[in-house]
């Protein structure tokens, strides 16, 4: 008795976005990272080819970090007061890009100047040769004065910058044609606005080649399930030949799992759950691998820990795929 | 202490107050109009009225600009008198038409009678029988009821019955009593004319006169509007609308939409006030046609009320709470035809006032009323009725089945929730281009009025045109860049706004502007009656292509322009020549019914052949309405004639997806 064919046929595949240029690209980094491509469904590579595993972005911030727990204190407490020495920490963690978030520049958080956003981005890209991705604080008004600066500094890195939103779009993607960088395209845990930044942005002639779509991101237990039925209709239709949903997807799994009270409770708060050190980067990691199933290709995380079990999970869930 | 006089002008209306009441109130009271969309919350700010002389306590500075607040201007609803007023009510806060219901009359009365004419074979719900009642006699002894009850079933047959005080008076009509000396003797004279309408099952010989007075039998269709009553008087001998009138409903004082009307029919006398308010305007109406047309109150036999499901529970004094709350059941869904004096109504005093049935608390009347004029169910294609207005009502269907919802669109269409919104009023800008470069903008007024501001077909224009233009994006975003000098920064949020009319030019002394939240509201308001159609379109499984027919129902104004729809996407994007505004379709629906039985009966199987289908409960109704809060829509494949326009507009390079 045959055993029936099982395979799925899709039409269409998940675009790519190189991060990076080298030297020879002009830019200075030492290599490139490229995600998306997906022929198929996640991991399952008989279905169509998985050219890339998920890439890993590490969480790197331009002042000191407050409220981070202990389990990262312990990792990072060391250089965090200085992004250029946490980068070189990230890269030593075996980080394949850099998240740099300009967290300093919020009127509430310093009010740092352009001028500074710019030297911080400018020392860490001269301090690390990963590619890097930058995202402003997220107050539209500063973010619109900061933004361009930097992407101007930066140009030729083709980094990839954040955000783009319904709302809030134009100067940034503006800037980012202009000096050959990529796009985060946010929105909130909505197919349809994820689409409708993406034409928005692609209206003012933004290559919708060049686009990496944020959908949002939850925490275990904090609501992950609707991110992931998010996740998992935006990759059905891309495979399904819809050109809106078919870019890459980021997810911020550091940020959300390290917020949760489960990785953040100590061992005096919360007795019965078990060694924070471990449980912390247990919900951060438990967090991306679920995520991966529903169809990511590029999380930015924190904990080193978390960022082995996430590569280990992946590398058994892709073994034999000559990756 | 004693009241405070307030006086109003225009009009010199004058009442007096106790302290604490509001200026919206003693408005009110004194009989002057105030717009007030959301009854009194002080949300909507439409009710700026001046004070010329006098004190005023309260806050109101949200809506009016220091200039205004420096004239005088107040918003009624949010300050108390302090002492004797003067108060002046501006242009843009007056219910135009209401005095001067002749143009509205007119306006209306242009769209309605559209579907009015030819009528059907003709077979009225109540009917005049002139009668030649043969003398009794010795060998024909039949009592003189029987007598006449037999000579009626002979012209309309089928069971019949005959009330007490009918019965009291008929041997008095049939003979004349002449009395010589001590002795009287009765005369028979058996011509007699009847009147006989359907009531229920049977009908019923409503009154009996002498002679022959059948030429002289008027009827009432009636449109009970949640923002206009409109009424038709119908020659019932010929199917003819003899005369028509139009006012604004004044339960426009106690909210602007259904749900606020609801609510305040849960305060003490609330619901009474908003029956009353009703009763009062149909009073109106009818008055007026009597003046118009001099036909008699007395000769009008029957009216047929159609109208949202929350007005005709108004209209019939019904408990309006429940439609608003789950499981959303009305009173009634086919209230039986009562005597229309028992409502108050002064027509012919045992004439009977008929309903048209109900499908559910959000699908109305209107809508059946709708379905019947627009004979989509007995097309054999298949089509759509679209009955936009602050509940938008859907309908999708065929000879074969019809499908029905209903979407909660709000009232940004009929000028509500907009700030230089208004009714298709005198004054309202209800056409307009705007053409680049420049922007150069030509608009229209209804009867070529200064501007005061734009009803619902100009403030679709003026989305299409904007957006077309590219000054809106499809996100529905101002994009200032574009033309620098229209744009002004509100003073509230300092979010961009784009002046349509300056204040020079316009007939209120101020800028006439669309607000980024205008556009919003807007944006939403079309895209949850898209998002219904689509909802039908799902859940029946056919193409939008396979829609022939397209028919628009609605108080918009003789200008809607199909084009204008499209672009926005209120409408999907089929050949022009397949849509058609049908105007009223709700007044015109309820004449159908009044001129024959054969309609009547008609919608009575029209109603049980509906299936509704509740948005609330549909899970992809969120989903379909996100989609559709862009311009023209997220799947630009849904409207490739607004792409062609996009692509021309962008570029060739930028083809849509």
């Amino acid at each position: 008795m045959s055993i029936p064919e099982v395979k799925e046929k899709w039409s269409a595949r998940v675009s790519e976005v190189t991060i990076g240029a080298t030297p020879a690209q002009g830019g200075t980094r030492a290599r490139t990272v490229t995600i998306g491509g997906a022929g198929g469904i996640p991991f399952l590579s008989f279905d169509g080819a998985l050219p890339h595993p998920p890439a890993i972005a590490i969480d790197v911030l331009d002042k000191q970090p407050v409220g981070w727990p202990k389990p990262l204190e312990e990792v990072y407490g060391d250089v965090w007061a200085d992004p250029v020495q946490w980068a070189r920490r990230a890269k030593e963690l075996g980080a394949d890009l850099i998240n740099l978030r300009l967290t300093g520049i919020h009127p509430d958080e310093g009010d740092w100047p352009p001028s500074k956003a710019v030297e911080i981005v400018k020392a860490v890209l001269e301090a690390v040769d990963l590619p890097l991705i930058v995202w402003g604080c997220d107050f539209p008004e500063k973010d619109q004065r900061v933004m361009p600066k930097v992407a101007e500094a930066a140009q030729g890195e083709r980094c990839l910058l954040g955000a783009v939103s319904q709302t809030e779009y134009r100067t940034l993607t503006a800037a980012a044609q202009a000096y050959g960088h990529t796009l985060i395209a946010a929105s909130p845990c909505d197919i349809n606005i994820a689409k409708q930044v993406n034409i928005l942005v692609t209206d003012m002639g933004f290559p919708l080649s060049d686009i990496v779509i944020y959908p949002s991101t939850a925490a275990l237990g904090y609501g992950m399930e609707y991110i992931y039925s998010i996740l998992e209709r935006g990759r059905l239709a891309a495979l399904s030949g819809d050109k809106l949903m078919a870019q890459p997807v980021i997810l911020d799994v550091g940020f959300e799992a390290w917020r949760v009270k489960e990785a953040r409770a100590d061992e005096e708060m919360a007795d019965a759950w078990g060694p924070l050190a471990y449980r912390g980067p247990a919900w951060e990691a438990v967090t991306a691998t679920d995520l991966l199933q529903g169809g990511a290709d590029l999380l930015i995380m924190r904990h080193p820990e978390a960022i082995r079990a996430v590569r280990e999970a992946v590398g058994q869930l892709m073994q034999g795929d000559g990756k | 202490m004693s009241g405070l006089r307030i006086r109003f002008s225009p009009g010199n209306l004058e009442t007096t107050v106790e302290q604490g009441v509001t200026l919206l109130e003693a408005a009110r009271r004194a009989g002057a109009y105030v717009g007030a969309i959301c009854g009194g919350e002080g949300i909507c700010g439409k009710c700026r009225v001046i004070v010329r002389k006098g004190d005023v306590e309260g806050q109101s500075t949200e809506f009016l600009t220091r200039d205004e607040i420096r004239r005088g201007y107040v918003l009624a609803c949010q300050v108390y008198p302090r002492s004797d007023l003067v108060v002046e009510i501006p242009p843009e806060s007056r219910l135009t038409g209401y005095v001067g219901i002749g143009e509205d009359s007119r306006r209306f009365r242009d769209f309605s009678l559209r579907l009015a004419e030819p009528p059907p074979a003709l077979s009225p719900l109540v009917e005049k029988f002139a009668l030649s009642l043969p003398e009794p006699t010795l060998d024909n002894p039949t009592a003189d009821q029987e007598r006449l009850l037999s000579a009626v079933a002979r012209k309309r047959p089928g069971p019949l019955q005959m009330g007490l005080k009918v019965t009291r008076e008929l041997p008095r009509l049939l003979r004349r009593c002449e009395v010589a000396r001590s002795s009287w003797k009765w005369t028979w004279n058996g011509n007699v004319t009847a009147t006989v309408a359907l009531r229920g099952p049977v009908n019923e010989v409503l009154c009996v006169e002498r002679g022959d007075t059948s030429r002289r039998n008027f009827g009432l269709a009636l449109d009970v509007g949640t923002t206009t009553v409109v009424a038709h008087l119908v020659d019932l001998t010929t199917g003819i609308t003899r005369e028509a009138a139009a006012k604004y409903n004044s339960q426009i004082r106690f909210g602007a939409d259904v749900i606020t009307r609801i609510n305040y029919a849960r305060q003490p006398g609330g619901a009474e006030a908003l029956h009353q308010a009703v009763i009062e305007d149909i009073e109106t109406l009818i008055e007026e046609l009597s003046r118009q047309t001099q036909i008699g109150r007395g000769d009008i036999q029957c009216i047929v009320a159609a109208g949202n499901t929350a007005m005709l529970h108004f209209l019939l004094g019904l408990e309006v709470d429940v439609i608003r709350l789950a499981p959303f059941v009305p009173a009634a869904s086919a209230p039986p035809p009562v005597r229309a004096a028992e409502l108050g109504l002064r027509i012919h005093p045992r004439g009977i006032l008929y309903t048209m049935p109900m499908v559910g608390s959000f699908v109305g009347g209107d809508v059946t009323a709708g379905i019947l004029a627009s004979e989509i169910y007995r097309a054999e294609e298949l089509s759509l009725l679209l009955d936009i207005g602050t509940n938008g009502e859907v309908v999708l269907g065929n000879k074969e089945f019809l499908t029905a919802c209903s979407a909660s669109a709000g009232p940004a269409f009929e000028g509500g929730s907009v700030g230089c919104g208004m009714r298709a009023a005198s004054g309202a800008i209800d056409s307009l281009r705007i053409s680049m470069p420049g922007p150069v903008i030509s608009a229209t007024t209804i009867d070529g009025q200064p501007p005061l501001g734009l009803c619902g077909t100009g403030l679709i224009d003026a989305l299409a045109e904007l957006f077309i233009a590219g000054l809106l994006d499809r996100g529905g975003r101002f994009q200032p860049s574009a033309a620098p000098k229209h744009f002004r920064m509100a003073e509230d949020d300092g979010g961009a706004e784009f002046v349509v009319v300056g204040r020079e030019q316009s007939g209120s002394n101020r800028d006439i502007v669309i607000t980024q939240a205008d556009v919003e509201n807007l944006i939403r308001t079309k895209a949850s009656i898209y998002a219904a159609v689509d909802s039908l379109i799902q859940s029946v499984g056919v193409r939008y292509s396979d829609i022939r027919r397209v028919y628009i129902a609605g108080a918009f104004g003789n200008r809607l322009n199909v084009s204008s729809c499209v672009t926005i996407g209120l409408l999907p994007d089929l050949p022009p020549e397949r849509i058609q505004f049908i105007g009223n379709s709700s007044v015109a629906g309820a004449r159908l019914v009044m001129v024959s039985r054969a309609m009547y009966e008609q919608m009575q199987q029209i109603v049980e052949r509906i299936t509704y289908q509740d948005l609330i409960v549909d899970a992809g109704y969120m989903e379909r309405f996100t989609s559709a809060c862009f311009l023209p829509h997220t799947d630009l494949k849904r409207f490739p004639t607004v792409a062609s326009h996009i692509t021309a507009r962008l570029g060739s390079a930028l083809a849509p997806h």
